[in-house]
């Protein structure tokens, strides 16, 4: 058995407060600052869509004007993709990769709080459009050109929104080659590729969807900014550009990068069901060869956002999409196959797992169907989109972000997060969520356009929007449920203990919250799970 | 062949294939040319990735060392060296500092640049400075 002796004695003493923080360069901290902010942003981009469903909630115009809708929304879309849940796995990824492959730290930490800064930083550039006397950015997250344009949406918001973006686009890229310098580099004696948990595979196909896609929107927004500010003319059609290579460079960073938020979360999720189980995953390498071949396949099916436009092979880009439904079906049978007969513990962690596997299974089946080219060419544009993509990126990632929270926080801070206000807290948002975006595939599929603040009267449409937006509500309401178990529990919660669920990977092997540099001593690494080996006596070879 | 290039080999072989079966279905340029993107970069990586892998084995740079232990004989506990890493850093938040002034002069004007390529430069010259 290898063991790992510190030699404490000869740490630096770490500064402490507010310059600590600042000039951090521990993975646990700076994990730690990435998803507190990415929190602010989902509570910055919530209280944008509580707005919005509060105007939506009766025809006419109450509580703001068309613009301010536009900008609302727009700020909604890229607060919740780009500065809530791709940092949000930033932030895990942080604090658990270098825990999980057993590493003292991740492989560049100077640059590791780089990437940090840039985004935080990035992410109040754009919505310090907000300020500008125009205005912030409008066009929707997707930014399509023409609408982008300096004749469309002139006005400082919308560079701001570029450049803020920009920023945030090269703290991905960055942030994504030194995780995948940690895990291939820095993997403890006896972690074969093999034996990693499967968190860490996800990662894996996660980081370099990010290497090979962020690049592509960098790279897009630099064009539109010149198209703006220096005349140039990537996206306008009378300089010989083209708006539709806009959509094409959008849409292959767009369509991987719901994978960015989704497969981290699958493993999470793969983590949490097997402890909660008492059985081992069902399938290690079928889940494994799967996670690979959604990656693959997601860098193929970027024009099924095109299928309108009449300009791309429709029928190429719906079979390719629908053949993805075959990779994440094999995810969904290990998932139950895994807790089947298994002893099964409904704690918070495993309660929001199985929202996750729930919400994401609807998501899943009416994506399936706006794969259809001639159903999409029927609702493309319409609420049945807004409710798929809630189905899957709230019931996805917000959702299982609450199982790793439930999951991790005692880890992170030595302290159980509190069982009842945390059932209450599943309970309320799983009503709200489904009360809110349930309505919206039939708003849709009754022909109710997405972006507009506003509808007539006789269209019928006031009943189920105003159902949606109680909703709303009732979904802001768990979110201070939670907030206040978090207080609560970080002042009186339980002990945690190491290994509080009987958990299966490393980070179970130290004290919560582990020391300076993560380990005072491994179990030895003869499966992906050496937790679980040494409470129970397996020894290998090693 | 180590598993991590595996990984990035069957990424670029996958992306051929499909990409192929794309340009001949649709003779489209911009998706063609950003998958082709995507196979070189893989195959990038295996250029990189493999290059690490044959410079570890050889022993130039011993796996012990670039995971943060210092070298010991092999049946020796791991002591981990705890001066290969940083203690703290400020030169991460100048640096991400100049990079938004640069930007933002971008926007509001050049003047901007004067900052940003102040605090760019000590940044860079401070972050390269620290030993360790
Ligand atoms: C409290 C929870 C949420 C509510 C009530 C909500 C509500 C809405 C509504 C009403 C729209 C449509 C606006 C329109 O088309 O007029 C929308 C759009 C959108 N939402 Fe959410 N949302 C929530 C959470 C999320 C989360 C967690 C994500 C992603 C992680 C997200 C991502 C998006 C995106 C990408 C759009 C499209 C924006 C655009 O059209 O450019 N939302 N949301
Ligand atoms: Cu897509």
């Amino acid at each position: 058995m290898a063991t790992l002796d510190h030699a404490l004695a000869h740490t630096a003493p770490r500064p402490t407060g507010v310059v600590g923080w600042i000039t951090t360069v521990d993975h646990k901290r700076i994990g730690i600052l990435y998803m507190i902010t990415a929190v602010v942003f989902f509570i910055a981009s919530g209280i944008l869509a509580l707005l919005m469903r509060a105007e939506l909630a009766q025809p006419g115009l109450q509580i703001m004007d068309e613009s301010t809708y536009n900008q609302a929304f727009t700020i909604h879309g890229t607060g919740m993709m780009l500065l809530f849940a791709t940092p949000l796995v930033a932030g895990f990824a942080n604090y658990f990769v270098p825990l999980h492959v057993g590493a003292p730290d991740v492989a560049f930490p100077r640059l590791n709080a780089l990437t940090y800064w840039l985004y935080a930083l990035g992410g109040l550039v754009v919505f310090s459009g907000f300020l500008t006397a125009s205005g912030a950015a409008s066009f929707g997250w997707t930014g399509y050109a023409p609408l982008s344009d300096s004749t469309y949406t002139p006005g400082a918001g919308v560079d701001l929104w570029i450049i803020g973006l920009i920023l945030v686009g090269f703290s991905s890229i960055l942030g994504a080659v030194n995780l995948m310098a940690t895990i291939f580099g820095m993997r403890a004696p006896g972690m074969t590729m093999f034996r990693l948990p499967i968190f860490i595979w996800n990662m894996i196909v996660t980081l370099a969807l990010i290497m090979f896609s962020f690049p592509v929107l960098t790279a897009a927004l630099a064009a539109l900014f010149i198209d703006r500010n220096f005349g140039g003319g990537f996206f306008d059609p009378a300089q010989g550009g083209d708006p539709i290579l806009w959509q094409h460079l959008f849409w292959f960073f767009g369509h991987p990068e719901v994978y960015v938020v989704i497969l981290p979360f699958f493993g999470v999720v793969t983590e949490i069901i097997p402890v909660f189980s008492r059985k081992p995953l069902f399938g290690y390498r079928g889940f494994v060869f799967a996670t690979l071949l959604i990656g693959a396949y997601s860098f193929t099916v970027w024009a099924h956002h095109m299928f309108t436009t009449g300009s791309v092979d429709n029928p190429f880009f719906s079979a390719m999409t629908m053949l993805i439904a075959v990779p994440t079906g094999v995810k969904f049978f290990s998932w139950i196959a895994t807790m089947w007969r298994g002893k099964l513990r409904f704690q918070t962690p495993m309660l929001f797992t199985m929202g996750f596997l729930f919400m994401f299974l609807i998501g899943g089946i009416t994506g399936i169907f706006v794969a259809s080219p001639p159903i999409d060419l029927a609702v493309h544009d319409t609420y049945y989109v807004v409710a798929h993509m809630h189905y899957v990126l709230f019931g996805g990632t917000v959702f299982a972000m609450f199982a790793a929270f439930y999951y991790w926080i005692p880890k992170m801070s030595g302290r159980m997060m509190g069982e009842r206000l945390g059932k209450l807290h599943f309970w309320l948002m799983l009503l709200g969520f489904n009360v809110t975006f349930f309505p919206m595939h039939q708003l849709g599929l009754d022909g109710m356009q997405r972006r507009i603040p506003d509808y007539l009267p006789e269209r019928g449409f006031d009943t189920l929007n105003a159902l949606s937006t109680v909703g709303s509500a009732i979904v802001a309401m768990s979110i201070l449920v939670f907030i206040s178990n978090f207080l609560l529990s970080m002042k009186k919660g339980a002990p945690a203990g190491d290994d509080p669920w009987g958990g299966n990977t490393l980070e179970w092997a130290t004290t919560s919250p582990p020391p300076h540099h993560n380990f005072r001593s491994l179990p030895p690494i003869v499966s992906e799970r050496p937790v679980f080996d040494a409470r129970h006596g397996v020894h290998g070879d090693g | 062949m180590a598993e991590e290039l595996r990984f990035f080999l069957r990424s670029a072989l996958f992306t051929i294939l499909i990409g192929t079966i794309y340009w001949f279905l649709s003779y489209e340029e911009t998706g063609s040319i950003l998958l082709a993107g995507v196979v070189a970069s893989s195959a990038f990586f295996v250029l990189v990735v493999g290059a690490a892998v044959r410079a570890a084995r050889s022993g130039r740079k011993t796996p012990r060392s670039l995971l943060g232990f210092a070298e010991g004989p092999e049946d020796r506990p791991l002591i981990l060296d705890e001066d290969a890493f940083p203690s703290g850093s400020a030169w991460p938040i100048v640096g991400s500092v100049a990079a938004m002034l640069v930007g933002l002069g971008l926007i509001y004007g050049g003047w901007l640049w004067i900052p940003g390529a102040g605090l760019a430069l000590a940044g860079a010259w401070g972050w390269l400075a620290e030993e360790r």
